[in-house]
């Protein structure tokens, strides 16, 4: 089986859209919080799946993470993590409270951990759908409270059923005043990979 | 007498949010649902003045609510309020007979301008 | 006396011998194999990642489908002069991380059922188990006392 290759004006194509979408989630996030959001370069990267797990995550970290699935033109994984030391405070901002002001986790709060995850990675699917004129809508949103890698663990043996292969687009985002950084990762499978591919090309060759 | 809405939204947290909104806005509001299923059957029982939902929920998605909700009664207000704004979908709405489709995150004015222009007149 | 660490990571099966500590980390609904000789200083660590291998086709990775990779795991040990009546398992892990409820068997259930059946269809018994829940678990395995330690957030420490 022949590994998948990008070539450099694919690779390229690929970050700048993971811009818009990082560009768009980030937006999306301020807005919900009343605060800025600052974003790091998208990386994106081709992995066997069994070994996607291993590359998120060095520690067993405990993360508050919000899992959908994407159905459409792009089939994919979507996962948002936040830290849970910051959780309270991603609550706080959220709500509007003073920070420290949120200190139960019932709910409530796992409900608005959800929409927040709903909302960002949807966001970001809303502008790379209108960049490329594919349609990606995700399914209801999912929390889990728990070790970062089995949580990747758990969504890697998901996409394993389907594929060898699947890209991982990750982007990073900032808050400063808390230092609340959160990970975002899209992971299409490969035939929705190809199809992004061609619809990047066809978006960016016919402008 | 105040407006009635009933609101259809999986998340808990996004049904608490809109109520703020609405009961700020002078509205009331008369039932809360928390899945497709559960707003046909809510809306049925208290014929609110206004429906907003979400387009995805368990057990029966938005479009459905949408397309359920208008056959039975034809001309019934029903706003959509949802994170995915990819046109595809606002088009398939509207045509489906949603008054107006809102995109998540919104801004509270916002809101009670699009619901005061079809409630208003 | 320093212990050795063995990390078995997604689709691998590795050996372990007097002294050795087999670990898998991060497991949701992986399940984790780890069979030894009732007597001896030996035993082997299969993570496998989905149930069964589908029919028909060749494949890599084996170890990845708890059917062959269980089978791939009793060939090794049978290869160590281990005989399959001395053998025992004690099986970890197959949790449903997140909360989607749609009535389907999720993969972490295929997965235990699968493992027990394998196990079973050749006689291994299963002597411990923590499997099913929602929550992740960190496993590791001494060769030279038999015993799992089992770290998670949801649960605390367990030793099987």
């Amino acid at each position: 089986m022949a590994e998948s290759k990008l070539t450099d004006f694919q690779r390229d194509a690929l970050k700048e859209l993971g811009n818009i979408g990082a560009g768009s989630a980030a937006s999306a996030l301020s807005q919900m919080l009343g605060r800025d959001i600052s974003i790091d370069v998208p990386s994106i990267v081709m992995v066997p799946v069994e070994k996607m797990a291993e590359m998120i995550s060095r520690d067993a970290r405990i993360v508050a993470a919000v899992y959908m699935r994407i159905f459409g033109d792009i089939q994919a994984r979507a996962l948002i993590i936040f830290p849970q030391d910051k959780v309270f405070l991603l609550l706080d901002m959220l709500m509007r409270r003073k920070l420290g002001q949120t200190k139960e986790f019932g709910e409530t709060e796992q409900s608005a951990i959800k929409e927040i995850g709903n909302i960002i990675i949807s966001a970001y699917l809303n502008s790379i759908s209108k960049f490329i004129g594919l349609n990606a809508v995700p399914s209801v949103p999912a929390l889990a409270v728990d070790m970062v890698d089995a949580i990747f663990q758990t969504v890697s043996a998901e996409l394993a059923e389907m594929s060898s292969e699947a890209m991982l687009i990750e982007n990073e985002m900032t808050e400063e005043v808390t230092n609340l950084k959160s990970k975002m990762f899209i992971i299409p499978d490969r035939a929705s990979m190809a199809r992004i591919l061609e619809a990047l090309n066809n978006t960016i060759k016919g402008a | 007498m105040a407006k009635r809405i009933l609101i259809a939204d999986d998340a808990a947290f996004m049904r608490m949010m809109l109520k703020n909104i609405l009961v700020a806005g002078g509205y009331e509001v008369v039932g809360e649902a928390g899945n497709g299923r559960e707003a046909i059957a809510k809306y049925k029982e208290l014929r609110p003045d206004m429906l907003i939902s979400d387009m995805v929920m368990p057990e029966m998605g938005g479009i459905d609510v949408l397309k359920n909700v208008i056959a039975e009664f034809p001309g019934a207000n029903v706003l959509i309020c949802s994170a995915i704004g990819q046109q595809a979908l606002v088009i398939e709405a509207i045509q489906a007979g949603a008054k107006d489709y809102i995109v998540k995150p919104f801004e509270q004015t916002s809101v009670l301008e699009t619901i005061g222009k079809i409630l208003g007149a | 006396m320093a212990e050795d660490v063995i990390k078995v990571n997604m689709g691998e099966l590795k050996i372990g011998r007097g002294g050795d500590v087999l670990a898998a980390y991060g497991v949701g609904s992986c399940v984790i194999v780890a069979c030894y000789d009732r007597g001896l200083q030996l035993a082997a660590m299969l993570h496998g990642i989905l149930p069964e291998k589908p029919g028909g086709r060749r494949q890599y990775g084996e170890n990845k489908y708890l059917n062959t990779g269980i089978d791939n795991l009793v060939k090794l040990l049978l290869k160590e002069g281990i005989s399959l009546k001395n053998m025992e398992a004690k099986i970890f892990g197959g949790a449903k991380m997140f909360d989607i409820s749609n009535g389907q068997e999720t993969i972490g259930e295929r997965n235990i059922r699968t493992a027990k059946e394998t196990l079973s269809a050749k006689g291994i018994p299963v002597i411990a188990e923590d499997t099913g829940s929602n929550y992740g678990r960190s496993i590791e395995f001494y060769v030279t006392d038999k015993k799992a330690v089992i770290k998670s957030f949801a649960a605390g420490t367990k030793e099987l």
